[in-house]
């Protein structure tokens, strides 16, 4: 059996109520036993200089003051990433831009990359300055001419259709239910409704969206559109789109009931000054105007 | 709230280990060292590392790293000087020595040469014994205190009683 001369834990654990019962009645007759007694007893009355916690506190707080290294916790950091995203959306919403003008107004637009627009009258483009090198995409209605640099593909989208080039020069007439476009120098992919109709042109080729066969016909307009230096021409079109262009130089609202907008017109009309342009237009289709200010009326002479 | 009371590195929680531990640790520290100075500039060590890794340690492994602190410490120090004890003032009611004027005195005389004897024990058997007999803790908890087993720490007590009574019986 154990005893507290054979087993070196024997008297820990005694003292921690461990022993076996045969153990602890063994011990208890010991003569020992009163003298370890005693001396655990007393031992346990024994005490050390009370810490003074309060001024131990005082002393650490001084230490620890102003360093207090605080993981993140996970409130801050959805925080944080929401600010972020809402910053980056505002950014983002905020590059938009739009250039829009007014009947005979014509007006050069640079875009971030150093390409130009120049916008015809009453048209307006739009596009977002914001990450404009990764995709340069813009919104067109109206007519445009545009010089592009080299670079990420350059998309003019419109009611009708899609211009997709990489580096050219090409217009863009998207008018009510008219979409033409022509390339004056490089390459550029014509689309309608989502690439589902699709026609790629050359230097100095020219495209016109037909609805009524809903496909893109070669135009033979050699000449391009010359409405940048101040005239437009035309080549046995419709009476109709012409009339349409008036307005968009002049503000005109015309009166057509009268007439047949499908007539062919071959010649052209100068922006410079209104009423000739009416006289350049009508004259020769024998077709009388009335002009009450931006009004006119159009009917056939008898 | 949950992660407010878990994290020592709110102030308030930081606070509360503090006066639950700091006296404990002390002690510890002055058991081992036998310098009361020393042992109060080690709690303020101990505090501080805590502080500085407070992210790491959750509130309930936060006695365990002081005390592995306090231990690292004090390997760096060397001076192993005796403890200066008292005995608490409260007597005990039973104490039916106190009638005879010569027992008081026997027994006030042993009492103040257990307590030498307590004072100059070596350092290891004097820090277990102490954590036990003054702090009141458990075998387990010193076990774990010191990063020892808890049959080392029933070692420890055996000898610190074999040693005392040995102390005892060489000066009488």
């Amino acid at each position: 059996m154990s005893t507290y001369e054979n087993d070196d834990t024997f008297l820990g654990r005694w003292l921690n109520g461990e022993l076996t019962e045969a153990e602890r009645m063994a011990f208890e007759q010991t003569a020992e036993f009163e003298e370890f007694k005693t001396i655990a007893d007393e031992a346990k009355e024994l005490t050390v200089k009370p810490y003074d916690k309060g001024m131990g506190w005082s002393e650490l707080s001084d230490k620890t003051g102003g360093k207090v290294k605080r993981m993140m916790p996970w409130r801050v950091i959805a925080a944080t990433l929401l600010l972020l995203i809402s910053a980056t959306f505002v950014w983002y919403i905020t590059g938009r831009q739009t250039v829009e003008t007014l009947a005979g107004q014509k007006q050069l637009v640079s875009l971030p990359d150093g390409s130009t627009a120049l916008l015809n009258g009453q048209s307006e483009l739009s596009y977002n300055s914001r990450f404009w090198s990764s995709g340069r995409s813009l919104q067109l209605s109206g007519e445009a001419f545009f010089e592009v640099n080299e670079g990420s593909e350059f998309k003019v989208n419109t009611e009708i259709g899609a211009v997709e080039v990489l580096g050219t020069s090409f217009n863009v007439y998207s008018r009510k239910t008219s979409f033409e476009v022509y390339c004056q120098t490089g390459r550029v992919v014509v689309s309608v409704d989502n690439e589902r109709v699709e026609a790629i042109l050359s230097a100095e080729e020219a495209t016109r969206y037909n609805s009524d066969t809903d496909k893109l016909e070669d135009l033979n307009e050699a000449s391009g559109p010359a409405w940048q230096i101040g005239e437009n021409r035309y080549k046995s079109q419709p009476i109709g789109r012409v009339i349409q262009d008036l307005s968009a130089q002049f503000g005109f609202v015309f009166d057509v009931d009268f007439i047949d907008r499908d007539r062919p017109y071959t010649g052209l009309f100068l922006h410079a000054d209104p009423d000739q342009a009416l006289e350049m237009v009508f004259e020769p289709m024998g077709i009388a105007y009335v002009r009450n200010g931006n009004a006119v009326r159009l009917f056939v002479e008898e | 709230m949950k992660d407010q009371l878990d994290d020592v590195c709110n102030k308030s929680t930081f606070r509360q280990v503090f006066m639950a531990h700091a006296e404990e640790l002390r002690n510890f520290l002055y058991y081992r060292c036998g310098q009361l100075q020393q042992a109060e500039d080690l709690v303020q060590e101990c505090f501080v590392r805590l502080w500085k890794n407070c992210a790491k340690v959750p509130v309930e492994k936060a006695k365990g790293f002081l005390f592995t602190a306090g231990n690292n410490l004090f390997l760096n120090q060397v001076k192993h000087q005796k403890v200066v004890l008292q005995y608490r003032q409260t007597q005990r009611p039973d104490n039916s020595n106190r009638a005879d004027p010569q027992k008081l005195l026997e027994y006030e005389e042993f009492r103040d040469r257990l307590r030498e004897a307590v004072e100059n024990m070596p350092e290891n058997q004097r820090a277990v014994f102490l954590m036990n007999r003054i702090d009141g803790m458990t075998y387990k908890e010193i076990a774990q205190n010191l990063d020892i087993g808890v049959k080392a720490v029933e070692k420890r007590m055996h000898r610190a009683l074999i040693h005392l009574r040995k102390s005892l019986k060489k000066e009488s």
